[in-house]
């Protein structure tokens, strides 16, 4: 395997474990500070009960994400030195905001899960998790900024030998993509860990069925599957509308990918929805891209093939399709259940037949996250910095450092297994009282 | 001038992490080894309740002081990106060891004696890894001084010297303040760990003109030698017979940070102009003008915010 090729799956590898951990670095903090808000103004100790017992999962996967995201940062130094050289001329704006954020993050972090019986106040404390809420926000934000910029690349410009001059980091840093794609990868994290967070109460239902011998425990488990069914109902609802505006973004300023994710193969008008392979909707992209069927949508015969990204991220596209759709589907036949008199009587909501959609819906809405970050880097291929810097140009020619980095994979997978093994057995010797 | 101000904003963060560090490290080898804080007495509670919330904010320092270098000096990124793949990866992985092991002795009941083990050792080495193996490609890369191995010994056998003493004497000072009774005397241990620090310095410094003789011609370091003098005289003669109050401890601890604090901005500051010695120097790395004031209107704005937090995160927790 050549160096290029070994660094993308290298890259690969250690942007899927770094996601993992980051998104629910940014989605629980949203819901254990809503879960401890209700409790305060519900006078409910089931919510407060809730979000102290989520708070060693928000810990544990900080630091994990922190370890993960930091040893990125230190594997793109290493490995890409040439991109680095250019983001760090160009779009390090970003990442020395999000260095502050982290600051507030962590700092708060441990003033929150070490203080719940410091304060007098309960108000005080929930107001400790604010400041954890909105700097795990503005990380991802401004993180994502920087990707947003490998596809928007603006801010400078090039003389005539091709040196960087006129950087505008600020510019670089609002960049055109910037509004589709943080707002659709955020919106994202949250309601994956939702989605997460629903499924491992309805796991609980699926084990335990719905008549819990244990009464504290089965309430607790309904409170907290309504609780995380509805906040990853709003938010999926959210991920689809910013979903299609970053599609339409897309084919606008991307259009080989476009192209490629749609598997539009020749430019033309009426072009059909296709989805997998059998499903086809006449007409139905054209729509979407520009609201009529006459709009014409470039095909990838309009590229030379050498930009053409490799095409099987039309594959996922698709998954991130069918995922979206089960993520709408589910809460919402979940919330009929449960708020529809007659089939509440039935205990329907909590039912194995409806708990078993929600646990593989959980699991799935993990999958699409991947398969998105999957779509945006691959799509984005063979550029690192789009139609400015090839990947094969990107990656450092150094064989000892590609070498060493054979020890990363392993690294992820010890740390993935110890953070799960830590978390799991918290939770298994901590059961609700 | 701006650049001089840069690498200030790059060098401070790094001395927070380091003494951060030597502290934390520390605490994980007391509450893996209880026996030599005092078990039974309260010193691994005290130490653990020390770490768990602060760990997490240490490791920003880092991330803060290396995201700086690359800000203010993208002049420099490629170069020792490419030079220090292999030791930043093992330091990494020093690093991740240590997490994971952190995680299983923290969160986990009833860790066993190898991830016990396992922590000490990483906590024990990832300060002198540092040391020894990123340090030295700064203050020599290029250079024909020779003694590159010599070099990277007594860079950690200094970063291992400090970092028993900065976290001996912090922990005997929190202990007074705890009243939290210690099974050895933190004062004789404290002693005997700036004695050892004291002599590991005078070498180091003694070395230099041979190892890295650039930075033993540099004015800062000629200033520091005569301030670690001084202070070494103060911790030998004014306070080893200490007295057993709070107070006294908080002096000691302060001093020991003072006399890390004297060598390392030494080293540090008689290093400049030069950033990777020969090849890179501040001014030819640094940053373009515009990015340069976008950087230090940012740094103002998140100061403003951060260094209130860290105040308030101390004052609960230290």
């Amino acid at each position: 395997m050549d160096i290029v090729a070994f660094g993308r799956a290298f890259l690969g590898i250690t942007m899927a474990f770094h996601i993992f951990f980051a998104l629910f670095g940014v989605g629980i903090p949203l819901l254990v500070s809503l879960a401890e808000l209700i409790g305060i103004v519900r006078k409910d100790g089931d919510f407060t009960r809730m979000a102290q017992r989520w708070t060693f999962a928000m810990a544990a996967f900080f630091v994990a994400g922190a370890i993960s995201g930091t040893v990125l940062a230190v594997v793109f130094a290493v490995l890409l030195p040439p991109f680095m050289a250019i983001v760090s001329r160009v779009v390090i704006l970003p990442f020395y905001i999000e260095t502050f954020a982290f600051f507030i993050e962590a700092i708060f972090l441990g003033i929150y899960a070490y203080t719940w019986d410091r304060f007098k106040g309960k108000w005080t404390h929930w107001l400790a998790s604010l400041p954890i809420v909105v700097a795990s926000c503005a990380s991802a934000f401004f993180i994502t900024t920087v990707n947003a910029w490998m596809s928007a690349p603006q801010g400078f410009s090039t003389d005539a030998g091709g040196a960087i001059t006129g950087v505008d980091q600020w510019a670089a840093m609002w960049n055109a993509a910037v509004p589709t794609r943080t707002g659709h990868s955020i919106l994202s994290y949250y309601a994956t860990t939702a989605f997460v967070f629903a499924a491992l109460a309805a796991f609980r239902f699926v084990r335990k069925g719905w008549k819990d011998k244990n009464a504290s425990h089965r309430r607790h488990y309904e409170k907290m599957l309504v609780f995380s069914i509805i906040a990853a109902f709003v938010f999926s609802l959210a991920v689809v509308a910013t979903g299609d505006d970053s599609a339409r973004y897309i084919a606008q300023h991307e259009p080989e990918k476009f192209a490629a994710a749609e598997d539009v193969v020749r430019t033309g008008s009426d072009e059909p929805f296709v989805f997998g392979g059998p499903v086809a909707v006449p007409g139905a992209l054209s729509f979407l891209v520009g609201g009529s069927e006459a709009t014409v949508v470039e095909g990838l015969n309009a590229f030379d093939p050498a930009t053409w990204p490799p095409l099987g991220i039309h594959y996922l596209f698709d998954v991130m399709i069918a995922i979206g759709v089960l993520m709408l589907a589910v809460p919402a036949a979940f919330l009929i259940f449960r708020f529809v008199p007659r089939l509440r009587a039935k205990h329907g909501a909590f039912s194995k037949a409806m708990s078993w959609p929600i646990v593989i819906t959980g699991a799935a809405s993990v999958v699409a996250v991947e398969a998105g970050w999957m779509f945006t880097e691959i799509g984005r291929q063979p550029y690192t910095i789009n139609g400015f810097l090839l990947t094969q140009n990107a990656f450092t020619n150094s064989h000892a450092a590609i070498a060493y980095a054979v020890a990363f994979p392993v690294f992820y997978a010890a740390l993935a297994i110890a953070t799960i093994t830590v978390v799991a057995g918290y939770y298994r010797r901590n059961e609700i009282v | 001038m701006n650049e001089y101000v840069a690498i200030t904003l790059v060098i401070v963060p790094l001395f927070l992490y380091a003494v951060l560090l030597m502290i934390e490290c520390g605490a994980t080898v007391f509450v893996a080894v209880p026996e030599l804080l005092g078990a039974g007495g309260g010193g691994e509670k005290m130490a653990a309740v020390y770490i768990a919330p602060l760990w997490e904010t240490t490791n920003v320092f880092l991330v803060f002081a290396f995201v700086s270098l690359m800000a203010f000096f993208p002049g420099a990124v490629s170069i020792w990106g490419r030079a220090l793949a292999v030791p930043f990866f093992v330091f990494l992985a020093v690093m991740g060891v240590r997490a994971i092991a952190m995680l299983l002795v923290f969160y986990r009941k009833g860790a066993g004696r190898f991830a016990k083990a396992l922590l000490v050792c990483a906590a024990l080495a990832s300060p002198a890894v540092f040391a020894a193996g990123i340090v030295p490609y700064f203050l020599t890369a290029g250079a024909p001084y020779g003694g590159g191995p010599l070099l990277a010994f007594c860079l950690g056998g200094f970063a291992l010297a400090a970092t028993f003493l900065v976290s001996f004497s912090f922990f005997g000072y929190l202990a007074a303040r705890r009243a939290v009774r210690t099974t050895h005397s933190m004062d004789f241990l404290t002693t005997f760990f700036a004695l050892v620090f004291i002599l590991v310095v005078i070498l180091l410094f003694l070395m230099m003109p041979v190892l890295v003789p650039h930075i033993a011609g540099g004015a800062a370091f000629h200033a520091s030698s005569s301030f670690f003098a001084g202070l070494s005289v103060l911790e030998l003669v004014l306070l080893v017979p200490s007295r057993r109050d709070r107070k006294d401890k908080g002096r000691r601890f302060a001093l020991s940070v003072a006399l890390f604090a004297a060598a390392f901005f030494g080293i540090a500051f008689a290093q400049l102009p030069y950033l990777v010695y020969p090849a890179v120097t501040v001014m030819g790395a640094f940053t373009d003008p515009a990015t340069a004031h976008a950087m230090f209107l940012v740094f103002g704005a998140g100061a403003l915010v951060t260094l209130p937090s860290l105040g308030i995160l101390y004052y609960l927790f230290a």
